[in-house]
């Protein structure tokens, strides 16, 4: 099936909720506010196209920013609030669609409700993105750190992350003095 | 003289034995765990009654050097998130950038992409079979998988000069042309290969011992196998048809003849039995290739630096343990705004957790070994 097929389909189911549906490099698109998430994946998932294969969830982040007017247009530049985008990308392993559903967190304390219960593979993504984005998820099981270690400070992947913040364990100068000294 | 057992005692003895529940903590340094994976299982005795896993000792922040070091600078890094099954990684990479910018790939660079990939394959799938051996203590099994797998490397070698990480794709094709001979030489050894795949089959596949600890053992339900977002032959042992060279074709696959090899009972023994099929199907697939191949050019030409227009683009193709995607966020720079690797041993791997219930510590090591799980993919 091809993407504006289920497009077409899936249009009457989607909208009511909230969602925008467009096409991208052949693969659906859905755009929904962040409260709607996890109703719009139980949607697709047990809707007519079955949408049962998550393969994986991650997160864009855009910092705050000034825009410029476009050319020709006068006023004063605009002030564009940060965000943290969010992207689901499911797949219908019968109805061989690709769907990306996104959805965009205020970039202070972005938090969002797990979808762990709906898809169990989500989980550990939720925990990936939790780690290197520090997106929230209510509801998650074991919201834990996944890839870095507890101790970590920031979270990498965010645009302004200084990695100075997170003290380094085994510094040299630390553990053998002595070595440092020579140095 | 013997003592005779108080009433008391008799009883005690008599009753089932009470196990304590104990923590074991396995890894992350062990042979068993391919690479630094740690595992904390609870036990009650032999049986575990609940697995955690604590992945991230190989992060190498494959998405943070990529947002620094660009599309092509990351290119060649893209060989090392699976070091066993490089070129498919860098293809899946291609793929998306390809996507972005809208490149066209020349007939016989498609061609040339698909001879490395299964060939890839091939050495991958020989060096589970190896390590899968030496993981049951058959150890013989393990040199000759090694054996078999030199050969298909030495071809790796001819084709780009690199015998591991080769760093064969290029955005717009692939790097080299086949040497001469190399077609020959290719049928050769798939044909080698084939033709021992039933000593194999004698030696291990069909051994007593080997039977007995995988059939029946670690079963993994359709059902869970797709809720988990499993793929590649983890994935198919369960039954389930999908290899995304047939369910989202790429390249050229969809001029191939060849068989996505389903399995029926989703246990240890079909995740084994998957990767020995496999490797007949791409021996297949080359072959067919290997016939076909048209001359003509083997990359489009770059103009310029490559910039390619803000928008998103997400590649996927089949590497030897599942579905290998890249998506890739573009703002317009030489630079990916946002680059997120899925894949596939991170999502069979948390699908794991909840499979080891109820089975005895010596069947972690067959199970584990059975998903063919490679820590550098897990961790990215």
């Amino acid at each position: 099936m091809t993407a504006s097929e289920a497009l077409d389909l899936l249009r009457p189911e989607i909208e009511p909720l909230g969602g925008q549906l467009a096409e991208e490099h052949g693969a659906l698109c859905i755009t929904c506010p962040d409260d709607r998430v996890p109703q719009v994946l139980r949607k697709l998932r047990d809707g007519p196209l079955a949408f049962d294969y998550l393969s994986f969830v991650t997160a864009e982040d855009y910092p705050p920013h000034t825009e410029e007017p476009a050319e020709g247009e006068g006023g004063a530049p605009r002030e564009v609030p940060g965000r943290i985008e969010l992207v689901y990308h499911l797949f219908s392993l019968e109805h061989r669609v690709q769907c990306f559903v996104r959805t965009a967190l205020a970039r202070e304390a972005p938090r969002i409700a797990t979808v762990s219960d709906i898809y169990p593979g989500a989980a550990w993504h939720e925990r990936e993105t939790y780690d290197l984005f520090g997106v929230v998820f209510v509801g998650h099981p074991d919201l834990r750190r996944i890839l870095l270690p507890d101790y970590w400070v920031g979270h990498p992947l965010r645009k302004d992350y200084d990695p100075s913040q997170t003290p380094l364990v085994y510094t040299p100068e630390k553990r053998w003095p002595e070595v440092a000294d020579k140095r | 003289m013997s003592r005779t057992l108080t009433p008391e005692e008799r009883a005690h003895a008599t009753e089932a034995p009470v196990f304590e529940e104990m923590i074991l903590n396995m890894g992350p340094q062990h042979p068993s765990t391919h690479g630094v994976l740690r595992l904390v299982l609870r036990v009650s005795g032999e049986v575990i009654e609940e697995c955690k896993f604590h992945i991230g000792y190989l992060h190498r922040c494959h998405e943070k050097i990529a947002e620094e070091h660009g599309y092509l600078g990351y290119l060649p890094l893209a060989d090392r998130l699976d070091y066993v099954c490089a070129g498919p990684n860098q293809w899946a990479a291609c793929l998306a950038m390809e996507k972005l910018a809208g490149i066209e790939v020349p007939e016989r660079a498609e061609y040339l992409r698909v001879i490395a990939a299964e060939l890839n394959r091939i050495a991958s799938h020989l060096l589970f079979i190896a390590t899968f051996g030496n993981d049951l203590a058959a150890v013989s099994v393990f040199l000759y998988g090694m054996r078999e797998r030199e050969m298909v490397i030495d071809l790796l070698e001819a084709l780009s000069g690199q015998r591991l990480t080769y760093n064969y794709y290029r955005v717009g094709g692939v790097g080299w042309d086949m040497p001469e001979g190399f077609a020959e030489r290719c049928r050769e050894v798939l044909d080698i290969i084939e033709s021992r795949l039933p000593h194999y089959n004698d030696l291990f596949t069909n051994n007593a011992v080997m039977r007995a600890r995988t059939e029946g053992v670690g079963v993994v339900p359709p059902d869970r196998a797709i809720a988990f977002g499993m793929s590649g032959p983890t994935l198919r042992a369960s039954g389930v048809p999908y290899d995304v060279r047939r369910s989202d074709p790429y390249g050229i696959y969809d001029r191939f003849e060849f068989e996505v090899v389903v399995g029926e009972r989703g246990d240890t023994f079909d995740r084994f039995w998957m990767r020995v099929r496999e490797i007949q199907e791409s021996a297949k697939i080359i072959r067919q290739a290997l016939d076909q191949i048209p001359p003509g050019e083997i990359r489009t030409k770059l103009k310029g630096r490559f910039r390619p227009p803000p928008g998103r683009a997400y590649g996927h193709v089949e590497g030897a343990r599942g579905d290998v995607g890249y998506y890739i966020v573009s703002d317009g720079t030489d630079k990916p705004y946002r680059l997120k690797v899925r894949s596939p041993c991170f999502s069979n791997l948390a699908g794991m957790e909840e499979m080891f219930r109820g089975w005895k510590i010596a069947d972690v090591v067959a199970i584990l070994g059975s998903i063919d799980i490679v820590l550098g993919c897990v961790d990215r």
